[in-house]
């Protein structure tokens, strides 16, 4: 049952399971009503190498495009009419400049943060932990210059697209594989809220299974393993 | 641009908001700003930072990175080379538009703008070829310049490798995107003012390597924007001289200037 997107051509999204960038793609083509075509998604097509298999790749018409923030904008050039939704970058340029500025900031810093405390021995995953910390402190501090609950404000949008792995990624999974908290509901009162509503959804027919997610202690088994795997390996 | 260091000129006007761009003159990532403005026909003013000692408006416009470029427009600060790029492209003439128009194309100048000059990693490039690699072209130059001679021919390679896969990319056309000059170019022109300095500390010469690659350097030189721009070869190694001895590296290929 394969649903083409407005241009007419089939789209489909490769990566693996249990990743983030995936999981931020999907919600973006959920977001939009775009299907993609998943009778030609095989087990073996989703089982690329241990490396690239964590990065998503949208094919459309053919042609993939790559890198999660890049392909969040693609998919919202190319569906910009989409039926309801509304845009995922702000209008302004500014707005716009600043959204893609954080995503970028959140993406570097906390890609390093969480190699740092994923593979370091734990006495010294105070640093990765200071790190993730001041990424939430620079989020939380732009969630109360808002207007409504999300960073593209009354609606999700770019910034809540990019930034919306770390409830579940840092809140359930981190805690799961290394059982250390990050996500401090006192620490960062806005941020847990709007974790709140990312999650759940606004209660409106049309956003329902919006934001789906990997299956918890699958998630948490997978990367006790991956943890494993990884940190002998010099990086 | 002579009579900027450590100056700022009379406030210039975009319809009725200031444009200020501060940066360093040998900076890639500014020089890609100045160009973008250059060729929007954007009048701007422009703050030379001492990296070394950074102004209290650097610092506060940027606190998150607190690194230039910076482009502050109507009291409000942009950071972030690509960043800046398009929105500048969004706010000036749309005429002429530095990204393309399709979707996929867009997609692509925004893919290979970042790899450039960007730490992440590489993991698919257009569906054919499956690379893991972490340094990209910003982070081999700093390696060439600042590290020992081990490293410093390990990056040489990779540096080489990455010229060659741009040039692979740039195939027969004019520019990135095809007859148009824009985003893509942009963000890589910036670079070519450093090769000197990077042949120079490591040893090779790219014409040999990347001539396909150089041909466009030349083709990009050719336009008023990249010309007025960009700092000579032999002014960006001085810098790059200069940088390393703050560093407190010794420079063996100084003297020969």
């Amino acid at each position: 049952m394969s649903k083409e997107a407005d241009s007419g051509e089939v789209v489909q999204l490769r990566g693996m399971w249990a990743s983030p960038a995936v999981h931020r793609v999907a919600w973006a083509l959920r977001l939009k009503g775009v299907e993609e075509d998943l009778e030609r998604k095989s087990p073996a097509l989703l089982e690329l190498n241990p490396i690239t298999k964590q990065v998503p790749v949208l094919v459309h018409g053919g042609r993939p495009v790559v890198e999660s923030l890049v392909i969040l904008e693609y998919i919202d050039e190319v569906w910009s009419g989409a039926a309801g939704a509304p845009p995922l970058l702000p209008e302004n340029p500014y707005e716009r400049a600043r959204a893609r500025f954080l995503a970028a900031f959140v993406e570097d810093k906390s890609r390093e943060a969480t190699r740092k405390v994923f593979f370091a021995p734990e006495k010294e995953r105070g640093e990765g932990l200071r790190s993730l910390e001041e990424i939430l402190e620079v989020l939380e501090k732009e969630l109360k210059s808002k207007e409504g609950e999300f960073f593209g404000g009354r609606s999700i949008g770019y910034l809540d697209l990019a930034v919306g792995w770390m409830p579940f990624w840092l809140g359930v999974v981190l805690e799961g594989v290394l059982d250390c908290k990050v996500m401090n509901a006192i620490k960062f009162p806005t941020f847990y809220l709007w974790s709140k509503f990312f999650l759940q959804n606004p209660p409106e027919e049309k956003w329902e299974s919006i934001i789906t997610l990997p299956p918890r202690e699958k998630a948490i088994e997978y990367f006790i393993k991956y943890r494993q795997l990884y940190s002998d390996s010099p990086k | 641009m002579a009579g900027l260091v450590g100056g700022v000129f009379t406030a210039a006007v975009a319809g009725d908001e200031e444009v200020l761009l501060l940066s360093w003159r040998a900076s890639v990532f500014g020089l890609r700003v100045r160009i973008a403005l250059e060729e929007k026909g954007v009048r701007y003013a422009y703050k030379e930072e001492d990296v070394f000692n950074k102004s209290d408006l650097l610092l506060q416009s940027n606190p998150i990175h607190r690194k230039v470029p910076v482009l502050i427009h109507g009291g409000r600060s942009v950071c972030e080379s690509l960043v800046i790029l398009e929105y500048v492209d969004q706010v000036w003439d749309p005429s002429p538009s530095l990204l393309p128009a399709d979707p996929y194309h867009r997609a692509s100048a925004r893919f290979w703008a970042d790899f450039a000059g960007n730490k992440r990693s590489l993991s698919v490039i257009h569906g054919k070829v499956c690379i893991y690699g972490k340094l990209q072209i910003y982070e081999c130059e700093r390696r060439i310049r600042h590290n020992k001679y081990k490293d410093r021919e390990a990056a040489k390679e990779e540096l080489i490798g990455h010229l060659k896969l741009l040039e692979e990319l740039l195939g027969d056309k004019v520019y990135f995107a095809g007859d148009s000059f824009g985003f893509l170019d942009i963000a890589l022109i910036t670079f070519s003012c450093w090769f000197y300095t990077f042949e120079t500390f490591g040893s090779f010469v790219l014409e040999n390597e990347c001539p396909r690659l150089l041909a466009w350097v030349r083709r990009c030189m050719e336009r008023e924007s990249v010309a007025k721009v960009l700092p000579s070869p032999q002014e960006v190694f001085k810098i790059a001289c200069m940088v390393r001895k703050k560093l407190g590296f010794v420079d063996e290929k100084e003297h020969a200037f």
